[in-house]
Formats: C-alpha cells, sequence, structure tokens
C-alpha cells in the first residue's frame, strides 16, 4: 500500500467518519481485563512464547504484548483470541 | 461455547506436543490453512503444545513430520478415540466375547451321562440304545430334550428287563438310575418238605394245600414240631409213603413277655430361640469374616453352616459366601407323669415287637403284668399276645 493510498484512506476516514479499522485494515485490540485480548486485522505471528506474544500488524507496523502464562486460545487468520496475564501493550510503528 | 466443546468432543481432538526448529511459522501455517487448533502454549524455546481436532490432525500430521517437526500425542480424546481404542483391542474383546459365550453355551449341553444300577451286561447295552434314542447321550442339547416322564416311560417300555427308572439332570450330567427285575430264585417245589413250628405257639388255624397236616386249632406246638407233614400215604409202611413239598399255613398265637424300664425325668438338649449368625467370604478353603465375628458365643451352642457359592464356578471354586447361624442350647429337664411313663414304655415295646413280625401278624390283647416305679424309673412288664404265621420249611432229607 502506497504512501499516498494510505492518505487518502486516512484523510477519507476522518472526513467521512468511518472506522479506522475497516477503512485502513488497522488492527481493532479488545481487552477484558488483563485477562483476555482479541486482536483483529494481524497479519500473523512473529515471536510467541510464554511471556510474550509479537504480532504482525496489516501497515506492517507490530503489536507486542508482554505478560505472563499466556495461552493462544484460537488464531484465526485475521483474528487472535489470547489468555493470560497481560501486563503491557506496545504498539511499534514501522 | 458449549456447542463447540460437544462438538470438539464428537469429532475427538488430541494434545500434542511439537518440537522443532521454526515454531512462529508453523503457526501461522496453522492459521493460514484454517485448522482447528486451541490453547497453544509454549514452555520452551523448541517446543509447543496445543489442542488440535482430529480430522485436522489426520490431514497435517504427515506434513509436519516431513518438515522436520517432531510429534508427540500427549492425551487423545473425544469419541473417535474411544472407538480407536477399542480397534486397538478387538483381539481382547474377540477373546472375552468368545469366553463369555462358551460360558453360557456349554452348561446348556449334556456332556455325561451315566448308568446306575444296571448289573447286566446285556441290559446295560439296551438301556444305553434306547437312550440314545429318546435323545439322551453326551452332546445333547438339553433345550431338546423330551421331558422327563415320557423319557421315563419310553425307557420302561423299551428297556424289558427293569422294573424302574429315574432320571436326574444335574447340571450337564445325567445320572440316569435303574432297577432291574430281579426274579426270586425258583425253589424247587417238587423236593419234599415239612412245614414246622417257626415259634412256641397255639395253633389257631391251618390251611393245607398239600401234605399231611399233623395239627389241629388249640393244639400247643413247640419249636421245631412238624405242623404239616411232606409224607402222606401210610406213614407205618415206608414202602407206601409219598413224599411231597408240603405247602399250606398255619397260624398261632404266640406270647411275648418284656421287662421295660424308662427314667421318668429326662434331660432334653433344646434351643432356646436365641441365636445369632455370623457371615464370612469364602474363597477356596479361606474363610474371610465379613459381619458379625465380634458376636461372643453361647455357652452351649450348635452352629449351623450354609453356603451360598456362585453357581457354575463352585464346580472348580467354591467361591461364596458362607453363614455360620449359632444356636443357643440349653438342658432342660423333663419329668413325667407316671402315667404318661407308663403309656410311653407301652407304645415303646409294641413298637419293637411289630418290628420282628412277620407281615400279616396281629395283636391280639397286651396284658400289664407288673408296674410300678421305683428309683426314679418307672418298670413295666407287659403281656403281648399275637397271631401270626409260624409256618417255616425243612426239607426232608432224600438219603434217609
Amino acid at each position: 500500500m502506497g504512501n499516498f493510498t494510505r492518505r487518502m484512506k486516512s484523510w477519507t476516514a476522518e472526513k467521512l467518519d468511518l472506522p479506522y479499522d475497516v477503512v485502513m485494515e488497522m488492527p481493532r485490540i479488545t481487552m477484558v481485563g488483563p485477562f483476555q485480548l482479541y486482536i483483529e486485522n494481524h497479519r500473523g505471528v512473529l515471536i510467541f512464547s510464554e511471556n510474550e506474544l509479537r504480532l504482525l500488524l496489516s501497515d506492517n507496523g507490530q503489536l507486542l504484548v508482554r505478560g505472563k502464562q499466556l495461552v493462544i486460545r484460537q488464531i484465526w487468520p485475521e483474528e487472535v483470541m489470547l489468555e493470560g496475564r497481560i501486563e503491557h501493550l506496545t504498539y511499534i510503528e514501522k | 461455547m458449549i456447542s463447540n466443546r460437544i462438538h470438539r468432543w464428537w469429532n475427538g481432538y488430541a494434545h500434542v506436543r511439537i518440537t522443532g526448529p521454526r515454531l512462529e511459522p508453523f503457526i501461522n501455517s496453522l492459521m493460514t490453512d484454517r485448522a482447528t487448533v486451541w490453547d497453544i502454549v509454549r514452555h520452551d524455546s523448541d517446543q509447543i503444545e496445543l489442542f488440535i481436532s482430529l480430522p485436522d490432525f489426520d490431514q497435517y500430521r504427515e506434513r509436519w513430520e516431513q518438515e522436520g517437526y517432531t510429534i508427540e500425542i500427549l492425551q487423545w480424546k473425544g469419541i473417535p478415540n474411544l472407538f480407536r481404542r477399542l480397534k486397538q483391542q478387538i483381539g481382547m474383546m474377540i477373546g472375552v466375547s468368545i469366553f463369555v459365550a462358551l460360558l453360557l453355551l456349554l452348561p446348556s449341553f449334556i456332556w455325561d451321562v451315566q448308568v446306575v444300577g444296571i448289573e447286566d451286561a446285556h441290559n446295560h447295552e439296551q438301556m444305553e440304545q434306547v437312550l440314545d434314542e429318546v435323545g439322551l447321550y453326551s452332546g445333547a442339547w438339553k433345550g431338546n430334550l423330551l421331558p422327563i416322564e415320557t423319557m421315563k416311560r419310553i425307557l420302561l417300555q423299551q428297556v424289558s428287563d427293569i422294573t424302574w427308572v429315574g432320571i436326574h439332570i444335574d447340571g450337564t450330567h445325567v445320572i440316569v438310575q435303574a432297577l432291574e427285575k430281579t426274579l426270586p430264585e425258583i425253589s424247587d417245589p417238587s423236593s419234599p418238605r415239612h412245614l414246622v413250628a417257626s415259634k412256641k405257639a397255639v395253633v389257631q388255624r391251618v390251611f393245607v394245600d398239600r401234605g399231611q397236616p399233623l395239627v389241629k386249632p388249640n393244639d400247643y406246638v413247640q419249636k421245631g414240631d412238624i405242623l404239616v407233614s411232606g409224607i402222606i400215604g401210610n406213614t407205618e409202611d415206608e414202602e407206601d409213603a409219598e413224599q411231597v413239598a408240603a405247602n399250606g399255613s398255619v397260624y398261632g398265637e404266640v406270647w411275648y413277655e418284656a421287662q421295660l424300664e424308662l427314667p421318668i425325668t429326662t434331660l432334653l438338649e433344646v434351643v432356646s430361640g436365641d441365636k445369632y449368625r455370623n457371615y464370612a467370604i469364602q474363597i477356596g478353603e479361606w474363610q474371610i469374616p465379613v459381619w458379625g465375628f465380634w458376636n461372643s458365643s453361647y455357652e452351649r451352642e450348635q452352629v449351623v453352616e450354609t453356603p451360598y457359592y456362585v453357581p457354575f464356578i463352585e464346580r472348580f471354586f467354591s467361591v461364596g459366601w458362607r453363614v455360620h447361624t449359632h444356636y443357643d442350647r440349653q438342658t432342660l429337664t423333663q419329668e413325667l407323669s407316671s402315667e404318661d411313663a407308663f403309656d410311653l414304655v407301652m407304645e415303646h415295646g409294641r413298637e419293637q415287637l411289630v418290628h420282628q413280625l412277620p407281615p400279616d401278624s396281629e395283636i391280639v390283647s397286651e396284658n400289664v403284668l407288673k408296674k410300678g416305679v421305683e428309683n426314679g424309673k418307672v418298670y413295666m412288664k407287659i403281656h403281648i399276645t399275637t397271631l401270626e404265621e409260624i409256618t417255616s420249611v425243612q426239607y426232608i432229607n432224600q438219603g434217609e
């Protein structure tokens, strides 16, 4: 996705008040307390261990989750459900 | 979520551990293949554990192995695996079902037929042949047997020399019991004989078939006296005399005297009605007390043991339940009134006498000669008169 297209999309989303995750395929992250985490619109697992999950995102950014006793409850293309004790959530831009 | 679980259970799933160098691509491949996996955990840098549905596992397993992952199955779960497990033990299952089938089948056949009570070889052979015909042979199916009464009837008809037959089916074992006709030894009727008195008596009735009666009613005879002589004709002249087998019956009155006594007080052992039971499990020779063993035994007791064995297995090995019933015994002193005691003595004496008499005898009179009580005993002297057959046979020696 070219830089220009991205800007256009961002602008459209802003002007037309459309949700970013739909227009720009940005990740949508839902968290239930510190225990459950749903991540939609991801592009695959980069690192997974008990203490860390690193996901690739659609804009080549990364989502880094740190915690304890992490378990991937379910994984489908574009959707991950994670359980455990979640401590940090870091969004790494490209 | 619950329906999801049921679905997984229905399809079956496995808990597996996968070891390999690059596990993140592995997870991504699961993801892109949309494999039904859940609860992925990584404990170690080169190991993950996950649950996977059976259809997917069957599909991917080979590919993963080719890609160099080591697959370790931690647990099989779900319904297909139950069947899978059964299939692995199919030999065992077949064995068990054959065993059960045999166990049910074998006792429904007759294994052995035993004929008891026939001495004669010819009769024995005939008996076995008829048994075969009525369907009572080893190897016969028990459900196919004729009713026992019918078999008995046929046996009695077909086997000529038996007077009675009994059939007892004891499990797989049949015992046929028969009684052979025993013909009385035929005494030579032509051999000359006398009829003599068997007892001291007074003759009452004389019936002569053949021979020369030497006594008449009211004659007193001693034991051994000739009643009916086998020598007829002119007894004076031996040349004219003819010797025959005397036949007839002579009834005479016979007296019996007896002195009887009976203690008035009798000690009786009776059961008071108090009892308790011990229960034990029995395995072979061993008995393991289970219940009631804490009861203290009675001072005097009678123990009745009743075993309840497991049927069929009992034939080989006694396994079961054994009940010991302990009855409290007590000694009772019974004191008779002298009247009762006299009655009892009389009855006793009469009974003993009747046992010894020939079959068609009768008691004519009973008299008490003396009775009394002395030293805690009743004593009685009784006199009984009977009417009975007094003849016995004495052959005449031809050589004389």
